[in-house]
């Protein structure tokens, strides 16, 4: 291993230890850790800023370039309205100008309202409610039968829950069947939070990993 | 009344038009939309080229900020020191790596060693332990914070119980019947209850997407300048 | 009259089991993690159905089919994913599937890891660049994703490293096969985003399925599963790689155990200490609540 491969494995263990070190007392080390973590994280953006202006500002213009609509010549009028759009998002930083940043704003925003909402009512409701039209009662298969209904009272107590929460004080039956989609929900919740444990563990064993094999260079007895 | 115009009903009309072309080639799939959907596609990705500084911004005007206070003892040097620390290697440590990618030829940062030394010993370690050291936060609170002290709490640990016991290869190996509990409990009422929120959720998002694009809601346009 | 003496509460035993010292803990699941790494017990890891249908979404599909993967993880999350990405790259190899990987930049600048782990598999099936394997470097969410399977090469000409699509037989071939979606049997997501398990369900799932019968499964973080289950139940998705736990089960199904599989012991010890701590913490709270420990008012 060379020195200076020998110098990065330390710095990424001391960055380690100091970033573990946040969740037991905040100290200068911890601090100084937390800063350079925000600091390389920030500069990657500039760091890939001449790739993506090559690939998708001055490639796009170039023969044989990706497709962009208005043909050839017009490519270059797209191009630079784009690069216009792109320069005067920085209106946000000036209350004076920051009218301009509107138009970046509203084209990403269009574009991701129109691209999201063209999907969900297939994801989110039709193969949803297509997917719980479950047979209450399966002839031979009590099993089956009672996973469809619990899924089915489950999922109409929990969405009365959601839709009547102002009406169901009103309604004493109401308010007992969203009570009752509440505690399903808690339960949803509660498993929830357990794999969230389960995540961070899985993340923290990789740092786990890199301090006992590539920084302490102990191997495990397999 | 133009100037009014300009700042605020054309970016409207905007967002009008970008989202019904794209719910429109949705439903009518005729070759002029999807070009004209894959142009404003390609469109906003040159022009998100050039906004790659706002994170660097805000980071600056915060820092420097902090850095022209008053010094007023050594807490507050040792804030001007990080403060300048971060802003030293942003621009430092950026522009120089920026300037090796160009000078590779315009490789890719991947294929840059200089860059690449700094990116899996400084940011890869600092990054990972930071996502990762979440785990105490939440450790803590499940000691500290998780008490059963009513009938949803109870609801909720039992939950959060049968979950981690679950994912636990020493309990599932041990205790008889915890895995097909386990996978029960996912299979049905984790997914009752998560499609009964995805609806929910669902009709809340799409109102919300109808009343952006009827510019009903204006919020992500920042405030009114009169 | 005398003055009434004060009433003072003693701190008791279920006091102190409730306010345990939160250090103590931490110190105690790095330690047994650490201990557990170094010596592994080798705990068997149950494989669960979401997983083998996982596995048989790939298994199931005939040698020479399309595999686009997409990678959005983040370096926060490398120790979950990056083992997922290797075994579903193994898998792939060994079907000899077409494989189309495609990220923005973080997944790229941490490609070099995984490229050096599946090297030998590349090699030892003759695995050449371009022809049977490539890697575009895309930026852009949801609106590109709908692009990218409809046509990719009007996002983009060129590889992550710039060589043109013209030089590469691969994506030749992906546009003599007419529109994109013709040549994308399984797309594969790994994320830690919840947007983009949604954006790939409108996108891929919702808009092709159908059309193509093209199958998705993705790797996402266990947290985020029982918010995508809804998904894998409806049939939207074909399969979830429920993330480090996941990756291992889906290891030992390939017969290929990696990094993922190393990690399980650790979980299992990890997690009894906190439930431990847990149960020590409610105890002293419900002892608590129960009993009484106060100093007796004193007479007149």
């Amino acid at each position: 291993m060379e020195f200076i491969d020998i110098v990065g494995v330390w710095i990424a263990a001391i960055l380690t230890i100091g970033i573990t070190s946040i969740s037991f007392k905040e100290t200068f080390f911890s601090r100084w850790s937390e800063v350079t973590y925000l600091a390389m994280g920030t500069l990657t953006s500039i760091v890939w800023f001449p790739t993506d202006l090559r690939r998708y500002v001055l490639e796009r213009v170039a023969p044989g370039g990706a497709w962009i609509p208005l043909g050839p010549r017009g490519g270059y009028l797209f191009v630079i309205f784009a690069v216009l759009i792109g320069i005067i998002a920085y209106g946000r930083y000036s209350r004076k100008y920051f009218w301009l940043y509107r138009y970046y704003l509203s084209l990403s925003v269009g574009t991701g309202i129109g691209v999201a909402m063209r999907g969900f009512i297939g994801a989110n409701f039709l193969d949803q409610i297509r997917a719980n039209f479950l047979s209450l009662v399966v002839p031979g298969d009590a099993y089956t039968s009672f996973n469809n209904t619990v899924m089915c009272v489950v999922v109409l107590s929990s969405l009365i829950y959601f839709i009547f929460t102002f009406k169901a004080i009103e309604n004493p039956t109401v308010r007992r069947i969203s009570i009752i989609g509440r505690y399903f929900m808690m339960i949803a919740f509660g498993v929830t939070f357990g794999t969230g444990i389960t995540t961070r563990i899985n993340q923290y064993a990789g740092r786990i990993e890199f301090l006992i094999i590539e920084w302490l260079g102990i191997k495990p007895i397999a | 009344m133009a100037m009014r115009i300009v700042r605020r009903q054309v970016p409207l009309v905007l967002t009008f038009l970008t989202g019904m072309i794209y719910v429109s080639e949705w439903f009518v799939r005729e070759t002029v939309l999807t070009d004209m959907t894959t142009g404003i596609a390609n469109f906003i990705q040159t022009a998100t080229v050039f906004v790659f500084l706002f994170s660097t911004i805000n980071l600056t005007v915060i820092h420097v900020a902090r850095i022209r206070r008053q010094l007023r003892g050594p807490k507050q040097l040792r804030e001007i020191f990080l403060s300048s620390f971060l802003l030293a290697m942003i621009y430092i440590v950026g522009i120089v790596s920026a300037y090796y990618t160009v000078v590779r030829g315009w490789k890719l940062p991947s294929a840059t060693p200089e860059y690449m030394w700094w990116y899996n010993n400084w940011y890869l370690s600092s990054s990972a332990t930071a996502y990762a050291g979440t785990l105490f936060y939440i450790i803590a609170a499940t000691y500290r914070i998780l008490r059963i002290r009513s009938r949803e709490s109870l609801v909720l640990i039992i939950g959060f119980f049968i979950a981690l016991l679950y994912t636990t290869p020493v309990a599932t190996s041990y205790i008889f019947g915890l895995s097909s509990l386990g996978e029960w409990l996912d299979r049905i009422i984790v997914t009752a209850a998560n499609r009964a929120i995805m609806i929910g959720v669902g009709i809340g998002a799409i109102l919300m997407g109808i009343r952006t694009l009827l510019a009903m809601e204006t919020g992500y346009l920042g405030a009114r300048e009169e | 009259m005398a003055e009434k003496p004060e009433l003072k509460e003693k701190k008791t035993i279920w006091d102190k089991l409730q306010d345990l010292p939160v250090s103590s803990l931490f110190i105690l699941v790095i330690l047994s993690m650490s201990i557990i790494y170094v010596y592994p017990i080798g705990l068997p890891v149950p494989i669960t159905q979401m997983a083998k249908d996982t596995f048989n979404a790939l298994n199931t599909l005939p040698s020479g089919s399309y595999i686009w993967i997409y990678n959005a993880y983040a370096t926060g999350s490398i120790a979950v994913h990056e083992p997922g990405l290797i075994a579903i790259l193994r898998h792939s190899i060994a079907k000899h599937f077409k494989i189309i990987l495609w990220s923005a930049d973080t997944p790229i600048m941490l490609f070099p890891r995984v490229l050096e782990k599946i090297k030998p598999d590349l090699d030892r099936a003759n695995y050449v660049y371009g022809k049977d394997w490539a890697y575009l470097y895309i930026p852009g969410g949801e609106p590109i994703w709908a692009n990218i399977l409809q046509d990719v090469w009007s996002v983009v000409t060129v590889d992550k490293d710039g060589k043109p699509f013209t030089q590469m037989p691969l994506m030749v071939d992906i546009k003599n096969r007419g529109p994109t979606y013709n040549s994308v049997n399984i797309v594969f997501f790994q994320t830690t985003g919840g947007e983009t398990v949604d954006g790939m369900v409108r996108q891929v799932n919702v808009r092709y399925h159908q059309m193509t019968g093209v199958r998705l499964i993705g790797q996402i973080l266990e947290i985020m599963v029982p918010a995508a289950r809804p998904y894998y139940n409806a049939g939207n998705m074909d399969g979830i790689m429920n993330g480090g736990v996941g990756a291992a089960e889906y290891e030992l199904l390939l017969g290929r155990p990696g990094a993922a599989l190393k990690v399980t012991d650790m979980l299992s010890l990890a997690q009894l200490i906190v439930l431990a701590y847990w149960a020590v913490g409610n105890v002293g709270f419900f002892m608590k609540r129960y009993s009484r420990a106060s100093v007796p008012k004193g007479g007149g």
